[in-house]
């Protein structure tokens, strides 16, 4: 089998095989231009993600893993409408796989999914931090986030001015 | 999946976790704060509170397509009597509560939102320079919702704000003199026309009471003038009296009115000298349709930092070049001409760009032999770095229809050049003035090649989009651009036999093969080879004319092989 050797920012090495690799249009770019670019072709391709420590890109292979004999969402899926297809794409597995997590974890693995042009992976994180902001109040998102208002003085009474003109007009 | 440690030196080898935090604890950027995130497990476990905090700018760009959406379809058949096919464009805008909502929610959080929408990519990086593929115009278009309609003005200025709010989330102002609901009246009619003169004097009040308070807040504008001015000095007293009032715009996408205005006569130096347009320091992209004499030229003086200018017509016109000269635009970087004439490609040579790194050039076909002449010339064929030129055909006719004409068919083979051309330009000509066949005559204009090679010693980037029956028979005019890097190529092929036994660069009979070409030994900068080709002819399939297209690409690995795919 195969296998290719992607580090993380913060220096671990995960050993996944090829296809496995492949499943991610970044991953599966690097491999390709190593082939083109290696004379033996017996050679592992190595390949650093400097944007991506350990313990996001440990989640992001793990979901791939999961999902490797899922159809591959091309990175220009429903380029239209700019989302994919997250409520369809989106099984019990990923529910339990995303539960677990603190949002701001998620929020590493949306940067994460986006670099590494994993769609599917993109559409159920986006969606999950979407779900925690559509229809709440200003002090659910505070919450949800562990978020605190950082605003200054009457900061926070002019952005409420601002956004209130808008609504009304 | 086995992991294995392959750095082993650790923050927490040097100073103790709780030092870190201390040091982590007076970053505020939220670039630093990621890069810090991504170091080491202890770090991010350090930073675990502040992520949803310092992750939003990078996360809301890729978030507000999935927040609660609105879809604005194109106008349907009601609104389209001709029928043209109704495009399948969508816009999507994130819901205006939700968004308004998350900036209420902390500072940082405010600043991802409004940085998104005020510092778009369509504002600050129009991508002409990176753009991978298709050559396209220049847009001028950000995001924007809320407030984007002057329409909206009598009851924006009757409002009580603080001076020091900014009304315009996304510092973006659409202005247009004429609304839909002025349409219905009868501008030739008396009273009509008194109406309209009423609700624009009103329009032009309202609009100059708002800039008046929040004018210093507008980052990008977009003026349209539609309606008739008496003159051009009017005209340009206006505009002028509404930019004194914007000094800190940064993108401007002026359309002037297509109907011929007054001609300014013998005191508009004096108008220009008197009443200088302001410098607007800050504007750095301006898009001009078309160009409106004198308000062109007063503007372009005035804008120093001009980085990316974009020059374009009202129905396909030529843009009339010569306007411009003169006039020094030294920290161009980027630069859109829309169709040109062969008078104002001439022109290109007076015009002082000597920075100027990308070129887009629409030109009508028939012209393509002056535009290496006049590009290679110029004063900024020691600096341009990225050339995309346009071979069109389009034109537009009744009912703001874009229709392709074909080439009419002549008996040219045994012309030369020049006669040639003479003779298609008085079949277009015959064509537009409605002496011609039901069916346009089909034939491809064949050229030899051109006749001067393009002089361009830095040019990196090379892209040619032929949207005419047009076939190169060579591409040796590249000869004279050393370090050509890419060359993407959309071309039009026949199946004629051409004798190319002179060509430098083998080309015309192996496009399929190009990875054995010359081509690589004579550029040896060059990288990657892209082909697109569209059969003149075309086949007919199911009863349909079809004409089949291909992309070829070629690339030069590190180590020197040329692979195709």
């Amino acid at each position: 089998m195969a296998l290719v050797r992607v580090i993380s920012s913060d220096g671990a090495a995960f050993l996944v095989s090829q296809r496995l690799a492949k499943r991610s249009g970044k991953l599966k770019t690097e491999i390709e231009t190593f082939r083109k670019s290696s004379d033996n072709s017996e050679a592992q391709p190595e390949i650093r993600i400097v944007t991506i420590r350990a313990e996001i890109l440990r989640l992001v292979l793990q979901w791939l893993q999961q999902h490797q004999n899922d159809p591959v969402l091309p990175a220009n899926q429903n380029e239209q409408d700019g989302r994919g297809d997250a409520e369809m794409g989106q099984s019990q597995w990923d529910r339990d796989f995303l539960a677990p997590m603190d949002l701001g974890i998620v929020m590493e693995l949306i940067l994460a999914a986006n670099h590494l042009e994993v769609k599917g992976l993109l559409d159920i994180t986006c969606k999950l931090v979407e779900s925690k902001i559509t229809g709440r109040t200003v002090d659910e998102i505070r919450t949800a986030f562990k978020l605190k208002s950082d605003f200054k003085g009457n900061e926070e009474e002019q952005t409420r001015l601002e956004n209130r003109w808008c609504v009304e007009n | 999946m086995d992991s294995v440690r392959v750095a082993p030196q650790l923050p927490e080898d040097i100073f103790p976790l709780e030092v870190w935090g201390l040091i982590l604890d007076h970053l505020r950027s939220p670039s630093d704060l990621i890069n810090c995130n991504q170091t080491c497990k202890g770090w991010a476990k350090l930073l675990e509170l502040r992520k949803t905090t310092f992750l939003m700018p990078q996360v809301f760009p890729l978030l507000y397509k999935y927040l609660d959406q609105i879809t604005i379809y194109n106008e349907e058949d009601e609104n389209n009597p001709i029928n043209i096919p109704v495009q399948e464009k969508q816009k999507e805008y994130a819901t205006l509560s939700t968004v308004l909502q998350m900036r209420l929610v902390s500072h940082s959080w405010k600043e991802s939102v409004d940085t998104f929408y005020q510092d778009h990519d369509a504002v600050n990086d129009m991508g002409f320079l990176n753009m991978d593929e298709d050559p396209s115009e220049i847009l001028l278009c950000p995001y924007t919702f809320g407030i984007d309609n002057v329409d909206k003005l009598e009851s924006w200025v009757s409002k009580d704000f603080p001076p020091d709010c900014n009304p315009f989330i996304t510092r973006y102002v659409v202005y247009e003199d004429i609304s839909k609901e002025y349409e219905d009246l009868d501008a030739d009619d008396g009273e009509g026309r008194a109406e309209l003169e009423r609700l624009q004097r009103q329009l032009r009040t309202s609009f100059k009471t708002l800039l008046e308070s929040f004018g210093s807040q507008i980052w990008t504008v977009h003026l349209s003038f539609k309606s008739s001015y008496p003159s051009r000095i009017e005209l340009y007293r206006l505009v002028r009296s509404y930019l004194i009032l914007m000094p800190n715009l940064k993108g401007m996408d002026f359309w002037g009115p297509s109907d011929e205005l007054e001609a300014p006569g013998t005191s508009f130096k004096e108008l220009l000298q008197n009443e200088p347009m302001p410098e607007l320091e800050h504007l750095k992209i301006l898009f001009i349709v078309p160009i409106t004499f004198p308000i062109s030229i007063g503007i372009l003086s005035h804008i120093p930092k001009l980085r990316k200018l974009c020059v374009d017509s009202h129905d396909r016109e030529v843009v009339p070049l010569n306007s411009m000269r003169g006039i020094e635009l030294r920290e161009m970087e980027q630069l859109s001409l829309g169709p040109m004439s062969k008078v104002d490609l001439s022109q290109i040579q007076y015009m002082v760009w000597q920075n100027l790194k990308g070129l887009l050039l629409t030109v009508e076909g028939k012209q393509l032999k002056d535009v290496f002449g006049a590009v290679s010339t110029s004063s900024f064929s020691s600096s341009l770095e990225h050339f995309i030129l346009v071979l069109d055909g389009h034109v537009h006719i009744e009912n703001d229809m874009e229709l392709e004409l074909e080439q009419p068919e002549l008996e040219l083979e045994e012309l030369p050049v020049e006669q040639r051309l003479e003779q298609i330009e008085r079949l277009w000509q015959q064509w537009e003035q409605g002496e011609r066949p039901l069916e346009p005559p089909r034939q491809q204009l064949q050229l030899e090649q051109p006749e001067q090679q393009l002089e361009l010693r830095k040019l990196k980037k090379f892209q040619l989009d032929i949207r005419i029956p047009f076939e190169f028979q060579t591409i040796d005019f590249l000869l004279g651009c050393p370090d050509l890097q890419e060359i993407v190529l959309e071309i039009k092929i026949s199946s004629e036999e051409y004798n190319t036994s002179n060509s430098v660069i083998q080309f015309k009979d192996c496009i399929a093969s190009m990875q054995d070409s010359n081509i690589w030994q004579l550029l040896p900068m060059l990288k990657r080879l892209k082909i697109k080709t569209e059969e003149i002819e075309g086949v007919v399939r199911g009863g349909r004319r079809v004409f089949p297209r291909k992309t070829y690409t070629f690339t030069r690995g590190q180590n020197g092989k040329i692979t195709s795919s």
